[in-house]
């Protein structure tokens, strides 16, 4: 339905990206320098990607969100990297590896989202109903997914209108604004999930009035 | 059908009867209360849902659904579907393509589902999420009329529809009874239903009676009054001088960024459904103290002018002023203090969980407008959550959070959605009270701008009204000021 690659090789794509940001990464540190630049280099191309096919606005606030995230993370991080603790049970870091894979470790979460929100792009719900009830039920969850992402975008403006959310516009950008993305970045995410929970018994609802509608019509 | 339906051992509707039959049209109006959203669901076989394992936070809300239905005359066969107030619901998928493709099996042309509410095969290919409301509604409805359903339950779809999709709603009602359906609409905005109904029934609440003219008329003469209220309270201190406009657009264009895959973006369109949108050359202002209207086709463009006021969205070209001054150059604070806006879908503008944050926000940041507000429509110190907030309720909380006595500018976006007469009253007294406070402080009072596709609502408020068309804004012949100023003139003297 949906562009030209089967679904498999979709989520063949999902699962090698999540992988290599996450999962690969610190099996690429015995090589050093050149597998932080790769690293950073498929990160960036990643991330053009997700800018051309989502949009600047998309762009934007996962940045924002990710921003936020990334300063509650170095809080954390930050007497970690100082008290010298080993990230990793299978591997022992020398203290600048140490250093470089807790300050990596929000970059490869950002290639994860990149590659999560490029695969949302590319895949149709539709796909899944190939497989029966349950296609319809992983239907059910990439909307709830994807409803989520909306939500997020709304609750986004409903803050900036009250003025809770940083107002970037005009290109402005300052620490003030920066740190105002951070203050509210739990709000907007606490209010996008209520908006989920708000959502759903509908969407619940509309699910078993497709199943009937799909089975009266003798579709399996 | 006959039904009882009751949760947790409390009756909400008793002995409900509604005389489903074939190539049948009945309309239902009365109040707009959980119980007549209720009544259309369990028609439609929606209702009730099996018990689920659920989060706190809707357990009330799940508990309406999943109550216990007892039936003494049975429905109709022949399949069913349900439309209710809220077109964010209706979806299940993301694009139009997808959800056409879902609920026909893949069968038959897609472009000439939606054909039947003359949507262009463009929006096939257009995200249900950049749809506007309006557009939504139009899709929905293409996907339950394409059906050959013996029953098509309707409820609260008119406030969305502009009027050539009212008509061609009339004429695939007609149609779908000619095809043996059966077809229920449950209503508010009535009149243009009325001569082709069957039959026409009035919930009071409880219970279905069959339809007086009186039941409606003292829910009208309320609105009709308050309008009157909302038109003294702006007139009594529009005389005096003050800024030139509250808004001013100076040939603004707009035009939503279209990244490839049809990502974010176009719901403002051709009516074809195509990616050639634009608001070309919008050019009007907006005086203090006044009522304006806006109305135009679905996806014309209404809300984003609102959100270009807001500064939600950027303008390509030309300039909006705000108080005199370009908003691209306003500080937030500015526009926060000076503008109250409602938005169509007010639930996506609630971010605390119950009405007491709201009040204790109020009282947090000395708001006693909001304080006043809170205290007249959500009475009790109770802590009522959002998630069994009827849309009048929404539209009440999230315009007693946003005014304040510096309030220079009210924008109301399809008010009267999922709201009866007597709602829409407390709603406009609402507004009255906002323009009298800004007056009673000695500030000029606000201009408000309500969006609707209701124009009856439109006239009660004697509004100015203004006509979003091929990417313009033109301004409707003034016959609408005539009844502004007798309406006004009869409220002052009521007061006076």
């Amino acid at each position: 339905m949906k562009g030209t690659l089967k679904l498999i090789l979709k989520f063949l794509l999902l699962v090698a990206g999540a992988a290599f940001f996450f999962i690969l990464f610190p099996f690429a540190i015995r090589y050093g320098v050149p597998a932080y630049v790769g690293f950073l280099a498929l990160l960036a191309g990643t991330g053009t990607v997700f800018r051309l096919m989502c949009g600047k606005k998309s762009f934007r606030v996962t940045l924002s969100l990710w921003l936020g995230g990334s300063v509650i993370y170095l809080l954390v991080a930050l007497p970690l990297i100082l008290r010298g603790v080993q990230p990793l049970t299978y591997l022992s870091l020398n203290p600048l590896n140490l250093v470089l894979y807790y300050l990596s470790y929000p970059l490869r979460l950002l290639g994860v989202f990149f590659i999560g929100l490029i695969f949302m792009r590319v895949i149709s719900p539709v796909e899944f109903l190939r497989w029966g009830r349950a296609g319809l039920q992983i239907a059910l969850a990439f909307r709830a997914f994807e409803y989520s992402v909306n939500a997020l975008e709304e609750t986004r403006r409903a803050l900036l209108i009250q003025g809770e959310w940083p107002d970037f516009a005009g290109g402005r950008f300052s620490l003030f604004l920066a740190g105002k993305a951070v203050k509210a970045s739990p709000v907007l995410v606490a209010t996008t999930f209520r908006n989920i929970i708000l959502w759903f018994p509908w969407a619940w609802i509309c699910y078993n009035a497709l199943v009937k509608k799909i089975s009266e019509r003798g579709e399996k | 059908m006959i039904f009882t339906y009751g949760v947790n051992g409390t009756s909400l509707l008793e002995r409900i009867a509604v005389p489903l039959a074939p190539e049948r049209f009945l309309l239902i109006t009365g109040v707009e209360d959980r119980g007549f959203g209720l009544v259309g669901g369990i028609l439609a076989g929606l209702f009730p849902i099996e018990k689920q394992e659920t989060v706190p936070q809707i357990e009330a809300l799940m508990d309406l659904f999943t109550g216990d239905l007892e039936i003494f005359e049975p429905g109709i066969p022949g399949g069913s579907v349900y439309l209710g107030p809220d077109p964010e619901r209706h979806f299940l998928f993301s694009r139009v393509l997808e959800e056409i493709f879902a609920h026909t099996g893949g069968r038959g042309d897609p472009g000439a589902v939606l054909g039947v509410f003359s949507l262009g095969k463009a929006f096939l290919q257009r995200r249900i999420s950049t749809l506007s409301g309006g557009e939504k509604m139009k899709v929905a409805l293409s996907i339950a009329f394409c059906g050959a359903f013996g029953l098509i339950v309707l409820h609260g779809v008119l406030p969305w529809l502009d009027r050539p999709g009212k008509e061609i709603l009339l004429r695939e009602i007609v149609k779908a009874k000619g095809r043996g359906g059966c077809v229920v609409v449950l209503e508010q905005e009535i009149d243009d239903l009325i001569a082709d109904a069957d039959k026409l029934f009035y919930y009071d609440g409880t219970k279905i009676l069959a339809y007086r003219s009186g039941f409606r008329s003292a829910g009208m003469r309320r609105v009709d009054a308050a309008a009157g209220l909302v038109l003294a309270a702006g007139s009594a201190a529009s005389r005096s001088s003050g800024p030139p406009a509250v808004v001013a657009f100076d040939s603004v264009r707009f035009q939503y960024e279209s990244p490839k895959e049809g990502g974010r973006g176009k719901d403002v369109s051709g009516s074809d459904g195509s990616e050639g949108f634009s608001l070309r050359d919008v050019s009007f202002a907006l005086d203090s103290g006044k009522v304006y209207g806006l109305h135009g086709d679905n996806g014309s463009g209404k809300s984003t002018i609102a959100k270009l006021i807001l500064r939600a969205e950027k303008a390509a070209g030309g300039a909006v002023f705000f108080l005199g001054k370009d908003v691209s150059t306003a500080s937030r604070e500015e526009l926060v203090r000076g503008i109250c806006y409602v938005g169509q879908f007010p639930e996506q503008q609630i971010t605390m969980s119950c009405v007491e944050d709201y009040r204790m926000r109020a009282r947090r940041m000395k708001n006693p407008l909001a304080e006043e507000l809170l205290g007249a429509y959500f009475r009790g110190g109770g802590s009522l959550p959002i998630s069994l907030l009827t849309p009048l309720q929404l539209k009440l909380l999230i315009l007693a959070d946003s005014a304040a006595s510096s309030t220079q500018l009210i924008m109301l976006d399809e008010p009267t959605w999922g709201i009866d007469p007597s709602g829409q009253a407390d709603l406009l007294e609402a507004l009255a009270r906002i323009i009298r406070t800004a007056v009673s402080q000695g500030r000029m009072p606000p201009a408000v701008l309500v969006i609707s596709h209701d124009m009856r609502f439109l006239r009660s408020l004697g509004a100015e009204t203004f006509q979003v068309r091929e990417g313009r804004v033109i301004k409707d012949p003034g016959a609408n000021r005539k009844r502004a100023t007798a309406t006004g003139k009869k409220a002052r003297e009521r007061k006076g």
